[in-house]
Formats: structure tokens, sequence, C-alpha cells
């Protein structure tokens, strides 16, 4: 027989909002009053009374000072993004310049597979970015993508705006960065 | 006046609830204690950022312990009271016992 557990939606809204030094005590505690109140009253009763405590954990958690100690290192990962995402985004515009006639003003068309391809990149470095916290955030940027990539794809009829090709592009180092911090901060 | 740290309400539960419950002082028991004795059923992300403040106040530490299989193969965290805890928490009740004695709060008697 397999053990009930609680509402998976909710236990990982949990783990989004608490920071990650207390993630696995808030959790386990969680669990622990999960499984002693199945046995005691049921596993509907339990998922109710698991609901309950972890709304009413939501807003004290997001206000959580400690939560704000890492605004420092935030801003700073941004301002790298941004420099990074700049000095990525000029490389590419000199290499598209010379390959694209016209220059930035034009339009580059795109055909299907690598316009999904330049959808999907980005995409797939958030998710993994994102991988080691919360899975679920993969699969809402894949879903993103699979709804979006159509329309921008459909497209090349005119060509893809030069810009547009550049920004999906560039957002692929700033993901794996952030990726890659997210990664050590949740290993230290 | 006095320079040491100056307890809320809701501290000085979490501290005597730490206290009472001694080498068994993780979350889920210490709730459980202020529960059964106030009455009151404190969400576990006031609880714990209630602990984190007076963590940070130097007034109890923390530590790890162990996982186990009910709990996800999650770790606890035990709570212990320092002696600056158990000071201030003496000193916060003392001021509280002298502000309150004498007055009349409608209570009625046993």
């Amino acid at each position: 027989m397999t053990r009930p557990s609680p509402p998976l939606p909710l236990r990982r809204l949990l783990r989004l909002v608490t920071p990650p030094d207390l993630r696995a005590a808030i959790d386990g505690d969680l669990l622990e009053e999960f499984q002693r109140d199945a046995e005691d009253r049921g596993p509907v009763l339990a998922r109710r009374g698991y609901c309950r405590k972890v709304c009413r954990s939501i807003w004290p958690l997001l206000t959580f000072e400690a939560r704000w100690s890492d605004v420092p290192r935030i801003v700073a990962t941004t301002l790298l993004c941004v420099v990074l995402v700049g000095k990525f985004s000029h490389a590419l515009g000199r290499i598209l310049e010379s390959v694209v006639p016209g220059g930035p003003d034009s339009t580059v068309t795109v055909s299907a597979h690598i316009g999904i391809v330049l959808l999907i990149a980005p995409a797939v470095g958030y998710g993994a970015s994102w991988l080691a916290r919360n899975g679920g955030i993969l699969t809402c940027a894949l879903a993103g993508t699979m709804m979006v990539a159509p329309a921008v794809v459909a497209l090349p009829n005119p060509g893809v705006p030069y810009w547009v090709v550049l920004m999906w592009i560039a957002m692929l180092p700033p993901a794996l960065l952030a990726g890659a911090m997210l990664r050590m901060r949740s290993a230290g | 006046m006095t320079s040491r740290a100056t307890l809320g309400e809701f501290e000085m539960l979490v501290m005597a609830a730490v206290l009472r419950l001694g080498d068994e002082a993780y979350g889920v028991p210490i709730r459980a204690e202020i529960l059964r004795r106030t009455g009151r059923d404190v969400s576990p992300g006031t609880l714990y950022k209630t602990l984190r403040r007076l963590e940070d106040k130097g007034l109890v530490s923390s530590v790890v312990g162990e996982a186990t299989p009910v709990r996800g193969g999650r770790a606890k965290v035990y709570y212990r009271v320092e002696g600056a805890g158990a000071a201030a928490l003496r000193e916060s009740v003392t001021g509280l016992t002298k502000m309150i004695s004498g007055l009349r709060l409608g209570h009625r008697s046993p």
C-alpha cells in the first residue's frame, strides 16, 4: 500500500516561497504532520490540514527578512547578466551584419526548424536554471515556449525581425549563468 | 534601562516552549506545545520566522538533526535556548508581571 502524500502543487509552492536554508526543516515538519494526520484522521482531512498550513505560511515566509539578505547578490547578478547580454548581442550583431544584407534594419528569414530551436534554447536554459529548485518552472517555461513558438515562427513570411533573433539567442548565457549560481547556492 | 534584548509576546511563548521541550525542541513539537498550552494554532512560517529572529539576536541556537522517512528524508532542526535567551525571557516575564500586577483584568475567580 502506498503512503498518502500531500498535494504536490502546494508542496512546490511552499518550497518556492521558503528561504533555501529553512526549506528542509519546514517541508519536513509539514510532511511529518501530514503523515500523522493521515493516520489519525484520514488522507482527506490530512490534505485539507496541509493546505491550510501552507496557505497560512505563505505570507510570513514571503515577508521573511532572511529573503532580502540576498538582494545585493541578486542586483550584482542582474547587472552582470545585462552586461553579458549586451556584449553577446553586440558580438552576434556584428556576425549577423556581415551575413545578412541590410544589417540591423533588415529582417531575417528563419526556417521553422531554426525558429523552434531559437525559441526553445532560452526556455531550456531558464528551465535548467530553475530545475535545482523547482521542476514546475521547467514545465512552465517549455509550455510557454510551445505556445509562443508557432506564433513567432509563423512570422517568417515577412521575416523575423532582426532584434527578435538577437534577443532570443542572447537570453541563453544569462540563463545558464543564473542556473549555475542557483545550483551553487542550493549546494552551499 | 537595560541593554538586553526585549521579547515580544509570541517570542516569549516560543522560547518557553523550547525550554519546556528540552532536547526534543524542533518545529512540530514546538507548535504542538504552543497549541496545547495556549490554544494558538501557529503556522510553520510564523514559527520559523520567529525562531530565526531569536537566533539572529543570539537568544536561541539551532543544530541540524536526523532525517527520518516520515519527513520525506528532510532533517529536523533542533533549537536550544541560550543563556542570554533565558535571561531575556526572565526579564521580559518579570517586566510583564510587574506591569499587570494589581490590574483588574476581569478574570473570574476559580
